[in-house]
């Protein structure tokens, strides 16, 4: 009976992964040969991929704009959240049900709406809220404050935070240290994850930064789309390298993430066999 | 005069119901105490009211006579255990235990030779490098006592710390908690809602109930003789009767509860003799339990039920439905 549900779950598995991967394969597919037209591609080039970084038209300092405005706002977010968050915690724990509910406004504002009121609101007033970059910075918090702000929550309710802050207070810390010293670092993993959805989302984004700053900050949204017209086959391209970047950010997070835990244990394990003193019968613990 | 000083101590959540009601309690150098109650009798409070996590709406608490009332957690010099552990999940065994002695920026090589010390103390050899959640249920607690004692601390408190942990090891850890206790003699409050951990392991048990402590004494004292109605059906398994009840039982009159301990209660298949030092009755056994090495067996006697213990030496004296007869020394009834 129970090998009949694993081959069930088996295939269920497959056939899901093949609808998730499929795509992704025929955009490969059509970035690496000139007729894909027919089932059997014909023509097998990388010149849609050399002309993206040696062309008039390069991608690498597009890419490097993109990975700089997704990540900057993801950071900027983490450490708001994460302020804001302790006060809840800790001082005002019935104002949590409000910040439940003020952020996940911002799943229901359409992009082009919000661009277009941001925009009406701050650009003619000159100054430094008019600024575009800013201006996108703070859309972009905004877009991904409700991805962010359950993850992290999430990740929260993972370790019981009231009563380690009361420990560490009881041993001389003061809470705002404690916080940042022992529950965020113990929460990292699931920061890190929420981090890199929020990352991913902005990655991708077309519609914000091309109302609020199409011509000044050109991302790969802006830059897919002028190549689109140009050739199908560069768009597959230029799509196949988001992904990888994205791959790459993914595993290089989560190996930081894993390297950091793997040395700090090892170098643990070092201090302490050096450290080990002769064994004490007596226990005489408040002679040191 | 005493150690820990608690004086008329009031507290409220809401501001209306007291849950400490003008508390006052003394605990003396180098003891273990128990404050044993049932949930939401207000023990918890008045350790986390010494440990600094509550405010006071009135009254003072005092340390070897200097005045702690208004002193934050951390400059109190209190040593704590928590009831869920609440170890630093990113630390090792180590670094857990050593970051009080961080925090009182101690140099680096005492920091070593003491959290070595205290693992040693608290048998942990060989988990130094260990993460909190690579741990046993016994272990975490045994970390989070190290990390509690090793700054010295005046007072050591433990919140429920073995509520958590299965029978067996929790019966180990009272064990190591009073020998570790005795060893570096601190002053230590133990909390706690199970009456034979109490007994196991104080010097002084305080039994609260609804904000108030109901009676102070060695285990001894507050079981063999319980001075209110709470704590004789709270310790042990009193037979608690109301005066027309024992009235119904032994013809006498009485103004108070009377309360009597089941296993002080003899029975027989036959009846016994007449004696002025004793109550002798007659009863049918209407059910029977057994809990490790007591067999109880539950007695109607003309209405009124009686507990009686009996140490299971042989198979089931009585059978239910089967008359007995049963007598208890009259010293044994106490007014509650």
């Amino acid at each position: 009976m129970q090998k009949k549900h694993a081959w069930f779950n088996n295939v269920l598995l497959f056939v899901l992964s093949l609808v998730l991967v499929l795509p992704l394969i025929a955009t490969l597919v059509n970035s690496l040969f000139r007729d894909f037209t027919s089932i059997i591609p014909k023509g097998f080039t990388f010149s849609f991929y050399a002309e993206l970084f040696t062309g008039e038209n390069q991608i690498l300092p597009v890419l490097l704009r993109t990975v700089v405005i997704a990540v900057i706002p993801t950071i900027i977010l983490l450490i708001l959240l994460l302020l804001a968050m302790y006060a809840i915690q800790v001082y005002f724990p019935k104002l949590d049900k409000y910040l439940d509910i003020l952020s996940k406004i911002p799943y229901g504002i359409q992009g082009v709406i919000l661009a277009v009121s941001i925009l009406s609101l701050y650009s003619g007033g000159g100054g430094i809220l008019s600024n575009r970059i800013l201006l996108l910075t703070s859309a972009y918090c905004i877009i991904i404050l409700p991805y962010m702000y359950q993850g992290i929550k999430n990740a929260l309710v993972t370790i019981e935070v009231m009563p380690i802050l009361e420990a560490a207070e009881i041993l001389g810390a003061n809470k705002v240290y404690a916080y940042f010293r022992i529950v965020v670092p113990s929460i990292t993993k699931g920061l890190l994850a929420t981090m890199l959805l929020s990352t991913g989302i902005l990655f991708g984004d077309f519609v914000l930064v091309n109302i609020l700053a199409g011509s000044y900050y050109k991302t790969m949204g802006i830059f897919l789309n002028e190549i689109r017209g140009s050739s199908g086959h560069a768009a597959s391209a230029v799509s196949v390298i988001m992904f990888v970047v994205m791959l790459i950010l993914s595993f290089g997070v989560n190996k930081l993430n894993k390297d950091t835990k793997s040395k700090r244990k090892s170098a643990k394990a070092i201090k302490t066999s050096h450290s080990k003193v002769k064994e004490h019968t007596n226990h005489e613990l408040y002679r040191v | 005069m005493s150690y820990i000083e608690f004086k008329n101590i009031k507290k409220s959540y809401d501001g209306e119901n007291l849950v400490l009601k003008d508390l006052t309690l003394s605990i003396e150098e180098g003891h273990l105490v128990t404050l044993l109650g049932p949930s939401g009798c207000g023990k918890s409070t008045l350790l986390r009211s010494l440990a600094g996590f509550e405010s006071l709406d009135s009254g003072t608490i005092t340390i070897n006579g200097k005045d702690i009332t208004n002193l934050p957690p951390g400059k109190r010099e209190i040593g704590m255990v928590f009831q869920q552990y609440s170890l630093f999940p990113n630390m090792t065994v180590s670094e857990n235990i050593a970051f009080g002695l961080k925090m009182k920026k101690l140099d680096k090589t005492i920091i070593k030779e003491k959290v070595a010390r205290m693992i040693d103390i608290v048998d942990l050899k060989g988990k130094e490098a260990t993460y909190p959640k690579e741990l046993s249920g016994g272990q975490k607690q045994r970390v989070a006592l190290a990390r509690a004692i090793v700054n010295e601390p005046k007072v050591l408190l433990l919140d429920e710390p073995l509520s958590a942990i299965d029978a067996q090891l929790r019966k180990t850890l009272q064990k190591q908690i009073r020998r570790i206790q005795k060893e570096l003699n601190i002053t230590t409050i133990f909390v706690t809602h199970d009456q034979d951990e109490a007994m196991i392991l104080s010097d002084v048990v305080h039994v609260m109930n609804q904000g108030k402590v109901e009676q102070s004494g060695k285990p001894t004292e507050i079981y063999t003789h319980p001075k209110t109605h709470f704590v004789a059906s709270f310790m042990g398994n009193y037979n608690v009767l109301a005066p027309q009840q024992f009235e119904q039982l032994s013809g006498m009159k009485k103004d108070a509860n009377i309360a009597i301990r089941p296993e002080v209660i003899d029975s027989s298949k036959t009846p016994f003799e007449q004696d002025e030092e004793r109550y002798t009755l007659a009863g049918k056994v209407v059910d029977q339990s057994t809990s490790g090495n007591i067999l109880s067996y539950y007695v109607d006697c003309s209405g009124v039920n009686l507990r009686v213990d009996e140490l299971y030496r042989s198979f089931n004296l009585f059978k239910v439905g089967e008359e007995v007869h049963l007598s208890f020394e009259k010293r044994n009834c106490l007014e509650v």
